[in-house]
């Protein structure tokens, strides 16, 4: 087996041509097999983060009776206690990280000309600031301050239905807790653009002082978000969440923490079909490397055929011939395959650390309503790497074998007149 | 010192309002108790017809109402572009059948407060009646002319939060007892809505306005007459009409 192995690797540096472009073929279909799953990962993880940092948050606390009417935002059911509760929600976990009150009611946005409906959020603007990254969306204006009364932060697609501008004034209406409705104008202070489309099509923000005022309120809080650290993967950060929330749940007898799991369990539910198309995607790009790989290695075998009959001529056994072929062959590969890892990290690197902008990506073209703008940022994934490697082995072997058996089953003679 | 200051004031206010009071106006505790048993009902049944003016666009929807109280309520569209949508109110809950897609969708209560098909009639005008005198204390503070009628302007301020409007300003007329012309104002003291009576009936022994004018003040440009015809109050309905079967026959 030592000669064997010998002569494998002595032609394998012999033939520098065919085993540069059996490699670099290898190298590039490895590679980007990589590249895109990393991509794929990196959408999931940007599209959950944009949750995470723009409406859900890492997980919310409410009570079970105002989750099983949400979809009626009513204005009952609140947290009781919401300092309290934000105490024993930081102190039950160390991954979480900030706290802040949040109230979700329906209202009407009015320019005096037409109104649209869209569900209003009462905010503490420090402290939301503290879970959320909306005050870095905004595009005009400033974000809320709770020292300037009588002022909205709006969405930005909702600015341009309504034709408003940062320092305009809007009129909101909304059923206040006494069920009837209550109107007042507020200025805009600013306008978002967030990668959620709900946020820029119908989303608008105020201080608690203005929404008790405007809802009859006193405080009511209709849920608690949850800002955590920054987890390493998309796996971590949905692993984390459950676990917090468990413990959050079993420290606030009560109240329902939810998960991320439960928060983005439509797009999860999605992510789960969507695997499927991916893997399809996946299975093309490792087509493509297959077909070039068994290519290549057919015709370095096809191109020897003649050496294959001299080897016979010298007494070598059939078996001994397939042996080399095939050694020949997974080298190629395992140096192909190692290339091509090499290569795919090089382009996850480059994606994980500098990320790619999806507006230079695809413009302004709209995602299906997905929260997919930003920055993408590959992800790593060493499974996707050790089955690249595995399979480029595999392939080269298979490729080589059935060749290398033809070929030491050829007459000698046949052999040497092979042209 | 401060709290005489606050009894000055009070006492001005009271001396004012009388003094503008017409002299022969009764009281506004009164006119409230005509005009609940006016226009106050427990049931009521009628053919609608609204037509809804937003800037230059007219539109016009047709409909036949059946409401119990504030709780149970049925509305159908008849109207070419909507016929057979139908809408059913129970308590908070509202669903809306849509014939085309033979479709039952749950919708938000929010909804009873916005208008009707983009009108400024809201559901809640169309179906429910307020009882004036529980629910509002009033005072007289003048007297106004509408359509050639002789009127007592009263002034409603709620008694409770829970009243449909914080405050409002109704022109009554001074022998029918029915309200002609209403301002209502939001907690925040905004002008929410007007309505002007076109046309008061005689239904059995009371007057009732079958048509009027209703303006949401929070948009511009926007107006809505409704008309009400085959009236019918305090009539027997079969809770029947009231389900989910009825909304989806």
């Amino acid at each position: 087996m030592g000669t064997i192995l010998k002569i494998a690797w002595r032609n394998v540096l012999r033939n520098k041509r065919r085993t540069m472009i059996t490699g670099v073929v290898m190298m590039a279909g490895i590679g980007l097999f990589i590249m895109a799953d990393s991509m794929l990962k990196g959408m999931d993880r940007l599209t959950i983060d944009n949750m995470v940092a723009y409406t859900e948050s890492f997980m919310k606390i409410r009570t079970p009776e105002y989750i099983s009417n949400l979809q009626g935002t009513p204005l009952e059911h609140g947290v009781p206690d919401p300092e309290a509760v934000m105490r024993t929600a930081m102190a039950s976990d160390d991954r979480i990280v900030a706290t802040a009150p949040r109230t979700r009611f329906v209202a009407n946005v009015s320019n005096y000309e037409d109104a649209l409906p869209v569900i209003a959020l009462a905010i503490d603007p420090a402290r939301d600031e503290a879970v959320f990254r909306l005050s870095e969306a905004v595009v005009e204006g400033s974000w809320l301050d709770s020292a300037a009364p009588r002022s909205i932060v709006i969405g930005s697609g909702l600015a341009a239905e309504m034709g408003l501008t940062a320092g305009d004034y809007a009129m909101v209406s909304a059923s206040t807790v006494y069920d009837n409705v209550n109107a007042d104008e507020y200025l805009v202070a600013g306008i978002v653009f967030s990668p959620m489309p709900e946020i820029n099509q119908g989303g608008l923000f105020m201080t608690y002082a203005d929404a008790d005022a405007l809802l009859g309120t006193d405080g009511f809080v209709s849920e608690i978000v949850v800002a955590s650290e920054r987890m390493p993967s998309l796996g971590d950060l949905l692993d984390a969440s459950s676990d917090a929330a468990a413990r959050v749940s079993a420290a606030l007898p009560g109240l329902r923490a939810d998960p991320l799991t439960e928060l983005a369990k439509d797009y999860l539910a999605m992510r789960a079909m969507k695997g499927k198309a991916s893997y399809f995607i996946i299975m093309v790009v490792l087509l493509i490397a297959a077909v070039g790989i068994v290519n290549t290695i057919l015709m370095s075998v096809y191109a020897r055929i003649r050496e294959i009959g001299v080897l016979k001529a010298y007494g070598m056994p059939p078996a001994e011939i397939r042996r080399l072929f095939t050694l020949e062959g997974v080298i190629v590969g395992a140096l192909g395959s190692a290339a091509g890892v090499a290569l795919g990290s090089f382009l996850v690197w480059l994606m994980a650390t500098r990320g790619i902008s999806i507006s230079a990506m695809v413009g302004d073209v709209d995602m299906g309503g997905l929260p997919l703008s930003g920055t993408l940022y590959g992800e790593w994934n060493p499974a996707t790497m050790a089955f690249g490697f595995a399979f480029g082995i595999v392939v080269a072997f298979v490729s080589a074998r059935i060749p290398a058996k033809r070929a030491a089953r050829l007459e000698v003679t046949d052999a040497l007149r092979f042209a | 010192m401060k709290r005489s200051l606050i009894m000055a004031c009070a006492l001005w206010a009271a001396v004012y309002a009388w003094a503008q009071a017409p002299a022969d106006a009764p009281s506004a505790a009164a006119i409230l108790a005509r005009i609940d048993s006016n226009e106050s009902f427990k049931s009521i049944e009628y053919t609608g017809r609204m037509e809804i003016r937003i800037g230059e666009e007219f539109r016009i929807k047709t409909m036949r109402v059946q409401a119990i109280g504030a709780d149970k309520a049925m509305v159908e569209f008849t109207n070419p572009e909507d016929a057979g949508t139908r809408m059913l109110k129970l308590d908070k809950d509202l669903w809306m059948y849509f014939p085309k897609e033979q479709d039952t969708v749950r919708i938000s209560g929010h909804l009873l407060k916005e208008g009707m098909m983009g009108s400024d009639v809201s559901y809640e005008d169309a179906l429910e009646s307020d009882e004036l005198s529980s629910t509002y204390s009033a005072t007289v503070t003048g007297e106004a002319e509408i359509g050639g009628r002789r009127a007592f302007v009263v002034e409603l301020k709620a008694l409770t939060p829970k009243a449909k409007f914080d405050r409002r300003v109704m022109r009554v007329d001074a022998e029918r007892f029915v309200v002609l012309s209403e301002d209502m104002y939001a907690r925040s003291g905004r002008l929410l809505k007007t309505m002007e009576a076109r046309k008061v009936e005689r239904l059995g022994g009371r007057w009732y306005p079958t048509v009027f004018v209703l303006e949401d003040k929070l948009r511009k440009n926007t107006s809505t007459t409704m008309s009400l015809g085959s009236l019918v109050l305090d009539i027997d309905l079969d809770p029947g009409l009231f389900t989910r079967a009825a909304l989806e026959r």
